[in-house]
């Protein structure tokens, strides 16, 4: 007998290769989503974290965020946290009013909600990134 | 002319699966099954799959067909663009070519116990149903266990003691008949570790169930009735 074995990356590819719809996509991206969502917050502990050495060490690491390239990274971390909580309340619906049938309109919706998102995070947060 | 690009494994012959082309000319109306008998017929005797009813009854020759698991006896040659690629249903050990071992999906479902549980007392002589109570269970009562959607969850892929689509879907079926006595057992059973609740909503199993179930909507509902105890 053959059993199919693959690796956690290949696991992911595989079951997208196989199944391509919107249900897939959705579960992919709420995984990676919620992955970087989990590192984020370790960062985010550390450099908080730094307040318990005195507002010295808090403001030296502050000032080691305050970079272009972590301004981006915030736009892309609202993203991701707007992509994860909108997925996830597209979930909950599901599990409280048993809309399965709409789930595919649901996803639409809450892409567009997204795209709203965006464009007002794009323009408070682009305009910091070009300050420095 | 059509090809198929057919999965071939061979435990005998070969380490890895490969693909086998064959084409040929499908006639007006005829299914990926007909074309299949037609390959096992006259291009390569040794090609393996299953099948009986060839009417979407049976649920043997559920199969992956150019990217949706779904029956080959109803699926026409003719929607589907041609090279057609067809792959044994996932998750589940290939034995030869098509045909997989059914094994741990048959036993998920023997775990929800799909038959009825007497009530404490029964009546003297039968059951009454009401229409009513009838049309409760009507959304869950068509799966003929072709295990499409058991291939399509990718819970199933991670977890092999995950119930399954198909399982829970018939757990439901039973908890919501009227002449049904084992609910509370059967959603104790149904909350376990890997049961509803590892179920991702990810929503595959509703989209290639070719009776047009929904087993998303059967986990949500037991979801709920374990959560508020009603049942
Ligand atoms: S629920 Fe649908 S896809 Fe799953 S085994 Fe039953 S008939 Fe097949
Ligand atoms: S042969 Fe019976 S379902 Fe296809």
């Amino acid at each position: 007998m053959y059993e199919k074995k693959s690796g956690i990356i290949k696991y992911y590819f595989d079951e997208w290769g196989l199944n391509k719809n919107i249900g897939t996509f959705s579960w992919l991206l709420h995984r990676l989503t919620g992955m970087i969502l989990a590192l984020y917050l370790f960062a985010h502990i550390i450099v908080v974290s730094s307040g318990l050495w005195g507002p010295e060490s808090f403001n030296t690491w502050l000032k080691v965020v305050q970079t272009p390239l972590t301004h981006f990274l915030e736009i892309f971390l609202l993203a991701c946290i707007a992509l994860h909580l909108l997925n996830g309340l597209r979930i909950i619906l599901t599990d409280l009013l048993f809309v399965t049938k709409q789930h595919k309109a649901i996803f639409w919706v809450a892409g567009a909600i997204f795209v709203l998102f965006m464009i007002v995070t794009l323009s408070v947060f682009l305009p910091r990134v070009f300050s420095h | 002319m059509v090809e198929f690009r057919v999965f071939r494994f061979d435990p005998e012959k070969n380490k890895e699966p490969e693909f086998q082309s064959y084409e040929f000319d499908p006639y007006k109306g005829m299914t990926i099954l007909e074309g299949l008998y037609y390959i096992l017929e006259n291009l390569d005797s040794s090609l393996a799959f299953r099948s009986s009813c060839r009417e979407a009854v049976c649920g043997s020759c559920a199969m992956h067909i150019n990217g949706i698991y779904r029956l080959a006896c109803k699926t026409q040659i003719e929607i589907l663009k041609s090279p057609i690629t067809i792959r044994p249903l996932s998750h589940l050990p290939v034995i030869k070519d098509l045909v997989v071992d059914l094994t741990p999906f048959f036993n998920h479902f023997k775990e929800i116990k799909p038959y009825l549980i007497p009530k404490e007392s029964p009546p003297e002589k039968e059951y009454i149903q009401s229409v009513k109570e009838r049309e409760k269970i009507n959304d869950w009562l068509d799966c003929i266990l072709c295990g499409a959607c058991y291939g399509s969850c990718p819970v199933c892929a991670q977890d092999d003691k995950y119930l399954g689509p198909h399982a829970l879907l018939k757990a439901l079926r039973f908890v919501d008949d009227s002449r049904d006595g084992g609910a509370k057992e059967r959603i104790a059973f149904v909350t376990q570790n890997s049961g509803v609740f590892r179920c991702h909503t990810i929503f595959n199993c509703r989209e290639v169930c070719p009776k047009d179930l929904d087993p998303t909507k059967a986990i949500a509902k037991l979801k709920l009735k374990a959560v508020f105890k009603k049942f």
